[in-house]
């Protein structure tokens, strides 16, 4: 690192003794040393030059000898002087005389000049005496060999002694490599820092929030070597010089994050004024004083015509340096694009250094000097900015524009009637902020930034425990609608009242001076915002909400925003004492993309202002948090940029789709917010805002409790064609108005014969159930691989949610599941929860299907429906469930008045629990059509096995069989013949009602089997037939048919003229294409002979009813199987 | 075959024959209320005359408990009546088992000799108790060789079932020399009560030009007597579970002539 040690004395001094010793101590020279040379790296074998520079920045001229002392690196040799050179006039340096071949030392003895009112200064290198800009000594050009041996690395050590002054000594790496030197800023080259006193003075200034007296800047370019052809062949040319590997296009400076520069403590100097051009020395303008915000000084190479070349140049004058010294830097009203302007006017040429907040870099100040080729090759920069322009005690360097000679000169010593107030502002937290980095690209090669870090030491910034740090921030958050539970958006107004920094007297913005000025208000670091109990994200505002990519915010990058216009979710204006007051910065809030965003959460927020006519870029991302129970909703803005602002006004888009949902409650509703400065991070300042729920939307009285809100959803249920045993899609809707408890659990009852056919179709597997609703699945993966077959879906559905005029509706699909809490059958409604931009995962709601054994009435129940889901309360108001596939919902064959019948459960009052639910019941009426088409004639035919004679125990089959298109069978008595008795000595037990409800039912109570084929299945129904205790005289006849679902058919067992009488009289209104009802024979067998069954034919007596109310009898024979192998066998006894 | 019911040993106070009353038997709360008697009542004193004998029980209990299942019936008949089925047709158990009334009485019609009812309630779990009434015919029978009667029960409700129970003919010593024992079955399984049995025997037939009677009596008044009262007969029934309540039924008869 440079170091330049000029200062010596004054180092030792406080920046307030260097002041007043300032004011009375003699006047005396203060020289300053710097050695450059080039190439940047010394390349062994080669030739170089080292320039040396030698500057008095005292107030007296230097009297003596003045000795520079260059100690050369080792492997390093000057090259003398030819003999003829001095012969041509060619010098090491104007009016410098030196010796020796690796300490070189160079002795002057005419006056070094020092700095004076005459000022700015554009014009030659410098001389010593002869001219040429005060304060600065001519130049000591020293040709230097490199030997082709030589290599490493040195510290270059070149001293300044003697002329009254103290002693300088300048100390820089030096490279010797054969590498070639490149463009770019020489590392270790310069300095930038923030001081509390004018150079030479000062200390570096690291107190947060405090106003440094000046910001200095300086750095090199790398140089290169050259030479001009040798007058004499065999002989070194006597013309060396040295100039910027390339010209500099660009330069960047970027300042520690958190300092804070406002533009707006100045007045502003127009464009048009900027350009006027004064008189002389080519660097005026008609800028006001109070325009002027500090100085630049810039060394380069110019087309110098006043010198023959001093070592540095050719006999044709090219690449002579040329120093423009101090020259005043004005605050302009800046140009579209940017927001502030700092200009000077170097010879004609106009340089402008562009301050802006870089989000690339923590919206640190990044100034961007563009466009330098009219500034010639630059060497090297000086950069001073004042922390406060209208201090007095810049005067001394404030230029002012005088008339002489009936033209216009710049002049120093002009005031400023300005309000004084502070154009820079040191970080407000504490810690290491970094150095300074400045960047540069050449004309030759674009784009490609070349740079290094200045500063002295790390800006560690401290002192954030200063009493005179004040944070006070003020919140106010007001709904845009007051109606309970309705659609609201949210004006948030945060004040974070600012230090009033305009003084009268400078001293006070100093903080060494101990005024409270001197501190500023430090910025807001983090915001955390707590939304009222109740008021919730509402999914209304999802339809047609768009989101924000990282890629599109461009987090952390100057990128422009070009997040999606359906992305905004509201706007955003700051106001912030940097602008001006009537143009605060504007700005939008969007949605960030989900789980794609710098927190990888559900919900985020972007603010950002984009006003690329005023060069402004601010990109904030914002967590929003919501409670998993209660939805709650906290906002959590961190690392807000180190800027101060005063007002910040967010507004959340209200309206129909709106994204929040007021509390559905009446009463005081407050907004909590924790307030962070920088200058305290982890101190948070509480803050609250209260506002009123008065009234419903419709403007009657909001309840208090939650519970007290009504329940009365509408039901619309039935299918789509009512025909008689047609098959049909059914449709069912049910619907609540946002004033409604919210939905819990719904349960529906089916009327009798409205089945469904599940005949060919796949249960959805528990698995894949447990796959749809695994943590993780999204809902576009449900939607684009669905994770239960097709071939189980049966249906779809729309759910729509949310409060107020606009519903959200998500699509589902309704699939066929296999048994579930008891029930044989269940249905799993899929959902992707993919509304607008959000993609929630997947809700799977099952409801079990519980078919009556006796009916087959379906009813169906679904679980608890989701309440809030991931934070969002769903707040369901529609549910709409269609069965569509293709022939699966079958009318029934009855055309009664029926109704399908529903128990709604409202949440209550604690939508998380299911103990304080509400209930109604509800009904919608249900009638098929056209029953009177449907015939009605089924067949029943009765088989007997086994013994034919009087004591024979025969089994028994009886076998029905229905058309297709019949109407299906309500009730059937059979009547057997005479010739069957009741063997009641082969009762063995019955089952009890109590057993058969737990099925648990003796084997000994078994007398036969049944089997039922139905459409409707896939598998026979098929089970045991039991004698089961009843309520009639005898135990019912009980068929159990088993399979998909369970089925009971009860026969009442009774007698009539004698004979033994079986009536079913509760058949289930669903098609069966074929029943067999056996009993047991032999043994086991119910029925006994009376007679010989093969000596006359014996009928049964069928009396059968259709669920449309068709009758049917008939007297099918009952055939004795028996009979047959009875009369082809020998010795039949006969009985 | 001719049997002589011998002349009972009534006393002679007991020489006008008494109505027909029921004998009372309990144990526990099991109560047994036997009855029967013997028609006509004017008998003669030397001699037998054919006559019907009706016996029957009644079983309930005093709790309105369902009674255990009876199991055995055994009447025992006073020495002083004769049974004769000698010429009488035989009935085969297969003819008349099962049928109803109606086909059991077409099937054996000549082998009749008495008939009765009987009644009885069939408690299923859960199930109310319903009864189960039938009628009884009883029938001459022959079974492994040993003349037996054959009471045919035949009901119609609840529903149509017939078994036929047969009565072994047991020949002792005694005063009670004959007697009729039966084993009951399972009726209804384990579920059935038998709440009372009524049986009336009473069979005159013709045996080679000569008429007879499957039963015959007469009244062992001493003389100068109008009538005498005597120990009709002895029955006991037998429960499922041990208990067996007796009874011996004094009935009362008139010198004819």
């Amino acid at each position: 690192m440079g170091r330049r040690i000029g200062v010596l004395t004054a180092l030792a001094l406080t920046a307030l003794a260097t002041l007043a010793l300032a004011a009375s101590a003699q006047a005396a020279p203060q020289l300053e040393m710097k050695a450059r040379w080039a190439p940047q790296n010394l390349i062994p074998g080669e030739n170089g030059l080292f320039v040396l520079r030698v500057r008095n920045y005292g107030d007296a001229d230097t009297s003596g000898t003045v000795t520079v002392t260059e100690q050369l690196p080792p492997g390093v040799t000057r090259i003398e002087p030819l003999p003829f050179d001095e012969i041509f006039g060619i010098e090491e340096g104007i009016g410098w005389k030196c010796e020796g071949l690796v300490t070189v030392t160079c002795t002057t003895t005419k006056p070094i000049r020092a700095f004076d009112d005459n000022m700015p200064y554009s014009g030659g290198q410098g001389d010593t005496g002869l001219g040429g800009a005060p304060g600065y000594a001519a130049q000591i050009y020293i040709r230097v060999a490199v030997d082709s041996g030589a290599g490493g690395g040195y510290v270059n050590v070149a001293t300044v002694t003697g002329g009254g002054s103290d002693p300088a000594v300048d100390e820089d790496p030096l490279r010797i490599a054969s590498d070639p030197t490149e463009f770019g800023i020489t590392p270790e080259s310069g300095e930038a820092d923030f001081y509390d006193a004018a150079y030479p003075a000062g200390e570096p200034q690291r107190q947060a929030g405090a106003h440094p007296f000046e910001l200095r800047v300086n750095f090199d370019f790398n140089l290169q070597a050259g030479e001009a052809p040798s007058l004499f062949p065999g002989f070194i040319s006597p013309f060396a010089y040295s100039l910027p590997v390339e010209r500099v296009r660009t330069v960047k400076t970027i300042l520690p994050k958190g300092l804070i520069g406002n533009p707006e403590a100045t007045p502003k100097c127009t464009a048009s004024d900027f350009l006027k051009e004064g008189v002389s020395q080519y660097t005026s303008t008609a800028c006001a004083p109070e325009t002027q915000v500090g100085t630049i000084t810039l060394l380069l190479n110019a087309f110098a015509n006043e010198t023959r070349g001093h070592g540095d140049g050719s006999g044709s004058g090219l690449f002579t340096p040329a120093s423009w010294t101090r020259i005043p830097v004005y605050n302009l009203e800046p140009p579209k694009g940017y927001p502030a302007d700092f200009a000077f006017n170097v010879g004609d040429y106009r340089g402008h250094i562009y301050p802006t907040i870089d989000p690339g870099h923590g919206y640190a100040i990044k100034a961007l000097t563009p466009y330098i080729s009219g500034l010639l090759p630059v060497r090297s920069a000086e950069f001073t900015m004042w922390g406060v322009p209208a201090d007095p005690a810049h005067d001394w360097l404030r230029s002012t524009t005088l008339e002489q000679g009936g033209g216009k000169k710049n002049a120093y010593g002009a005031s400023s009637k300005a309000p004084i107030k502070p154009l820079l502002t040191m970080p407000l937290s504490c810690g290491d902020h970094g150095k300074v980095i400045v960047e540069a690209e050449s004309y030759a090669h674009q784009g490609q930034w070349k740079g290094t870090q200045l500063t002295t030491d790390s800006l560690d910034v401290t002192g954030c425990e200063d009493p005179r740090i004040r944070f006070h921030p003020e919140v106010d958050l007001q709904p845009t609608s007051r109606a309970a539970g309705g659609p609201t958006g949210l004006q948030v107004n945060l004040r974070v009242p600012q230090r009033n920094d305009t003084v009268t007297d400078a001293d006070e913005l100093y903080e060494q001076n101990g005024d409270i000025q001197a501190i500023a208000t430090p910025p807001l670091k983090k915001a955390v915002v707590t939304l009222p109990e109740g008021m919730t994200i509402s999914t209304s505002a999802a339809q047609g909400l768009g989101n924000c990519s990282p890629a599109q915010i461009g987090l952390g990058t100057d990128s422009p925003v070009t997040c999606p216009a359906n992305s905004q979710y509201g706007t955003l204006t700051l106001y912030t004492p940097i602008l001006p007051k009537d143009a605060p910065m504007t700005g939008k809030i969007y949605v960030a993309k989900q789980n794609d965003n710098p927190f990888d959460n559900f919900l985020s927020l972007y603010l950002a202002i984009q006003e690329p006519e005023r060069g402004l870029l601010v990109k904030i991302p914002g967590k929003v948090d919501l409670d998993p129970v209660s939805g709650q909703i906290r906002t959590t803005f961190d690392d807000l940029p180190e800027f101060p602002v005063s007002d910040m006004e967010m507004n959340l888009k209200g309206g129909v789709r709106a994204a929040l949902a007021n509390p559905s409650t009446c009463g005081t509703k407050t907004i909590t917010a924790e307030f962070y400065s920088w200058a305290a991070p982890n101190t948070p300042v509480t803050e609250s805002s209260s506002y009123e729920i008065t009234h419903k939307d419709d403007g009657t009285p909001c309840v208090k409790n939650l519970s007290e809100r009504a329940f009365a959803p509408e039901l619309t249920a039935g299918t789509i064609s009512p025909s008689a045993g047609s098959y049909s899609p059914f449709a069912f809707r049910l619907q609540r108005t946002d004033n409604d408890q919210e939905f819990s659990q719904l349960g529906v009852g089916l009327p009798q014969g409205l089945l469904a056919k599940i005949s060919g179709i796949t249960k959805c597997a528990d698995a894949a159930i447990a796959q749809a609703e695994a943590p993780g699945r999204s809902g576009a993966e449900e939607a684009a691989n669905p994770s239960c077959p097709a071939s189980s879906l049966i249906g779809s559905t729309e759910v729509g949610s949310g409060v107020g005029q606009v519903i959200t509706y998500l699509g589902g699909k309704a699939y066929l599941a296999g048994p579930y809490k008891g029930a044989p059958l269940s249905m799993v409604v899929i959902t992707p929860i993919v509304a607008g931009p959000y993609d929630l995962g997947v809700i799977a709601v099952r409801s079990k299907i519980d078919v009556n054994p006796e009916t087959t009435q379906a009813s169906v129940s679904t679980d608890p429906f989701p309440q809030i889901f991931k934070g969002i309360p769903v707040r369901i108001r529609d549910i709409q469930v269609k069965v569509d596939r293709q022939d699966t919902i079958i009318n029934p064959t009855s055309c009664d008045p029926m109704q399908i019948t529903s128990r709604v459960t409202g949440t209550g009052g604690d939508v998380n629990t299911t103990g304080d639910d509400t209930a109604v019941d509800l009904a919608n009426r249900f009638q098929a059509a056209n029953c009177a088409n449907l015939s009605f004639k089924p067949n029943l035919s009765f088989l007997l096995k086994g013994g034919t004679h009087r004591g024979d125990y025969p089994a028994f089959s009886a076998t029905l069989r229905a058309r297709p298109s019949d109407a299906n069978i309500a009730r059937t008595a059979v009547t057997l013949p005479h010739s069957a008795f009741l063997a009641q000595e082969h009762i063995r037990t019955v089952c009890t009602r109590v057993q058969f409800a737990v099925k648990q039912c003796p084997a000994a109570s078994v007398y036969g089997y049944a089997k039922a084929t139905s459409p409707l299945f896939d598998e026979t129904l098929e089970g045991p037939v039991y004698l089961r205790s009843s309520s009639n005289p005898l135990p019912d006849l009980v068929a159990t048919l088993n399979g998909d679902i369970d089925v009971v058919l009860s026969g009442r067992i009774d007698s009539v003229d004698a004979q033994i009488r079986n009536t079913f009289d509760v058949v289930p209104d669903a098609p069966v294409t074929k029943f067999t009802l056996s009993m047991q024979g032999g043994k086991k067998g119910l029925l006994v002979n009376s007679r010989n069954l093969c000596k006359a034919p014996s009928r049964a007596d069928v009396r059968m009813t259709g669920q449309n109310g068709k009758r049917y009898s008939s007297k099918p024979l009952v055939v004795a199987q028996g009979c047959k192998k009875a009369r082809k066998g020998k010795g039949a006894k006969k009985r | 075959m001719r049997r002589t019911l011998l002349a009972l040993t009534a006393t002679a106070s007991l020489a006008v024959a008494v109505p027909a009353t029921a004998e009372v038997a309990q144990e526990g709360t099991l109560r047994v209320s036997f009855e029967g008697g013997i028609a006509p009542h004017q008998l003669p004193r030397q001699g037998t005359a054919p006559v019907a004998v009706t016996l029957a029980g009644n079983i309930k209990t005093t709790d309105g408990a369902d009674p255990p299942q009876l199991r055995t019936i055994s009447l025992a008949i006073n020495r002083n009546g004769r049974l004769d089925y000698k010429g009488l047709p035989r009935c085969n158990f297969h003819q008349i088992q099962p049928a109803s009334t109606v086909e059991a009485k077409a099937s054996c019609k000549k082998s009749l000799v008495g008939k009765g009812s009987f009644k009885a309630n069939v408690a299923l779990p859960e199930q109310s108790p319903f009864p189960s009434n039938g009628t009884i015919l009883a029938f001459n029978g022959n079974l492994h060789g040993a003349p037996v009667i054959y009471a045919h029960i035949y009901g119609t409700e609840p529903l149509p079932t017939s078994f036929t129970l047969p009565f072994h003919i047991k020949q002792g010593k005694g005063s009670y020399a004959t007697t009729l024992v039966a084993d009951l079955p399972q009726v209804a399984a384990e579920w059935g009560f038998v709440r009372s049995v009524s049986l009336t025997l009473q069979r005159n037939f013709s045996y080679k030009g000569r008429r007879h009677s499957y039963l015959s009596a007469g009244c062992p008044a001493p003389k100068g007597y109008p009538g005498a009262t005597f120990g009709f007969a002895k029955a006991a029934f037998g429960f499922e579970g041990g208990p067996t309540l007796r009874s011996t039924l004094t009935r009362s008869c008139g010198v004819r002539g």
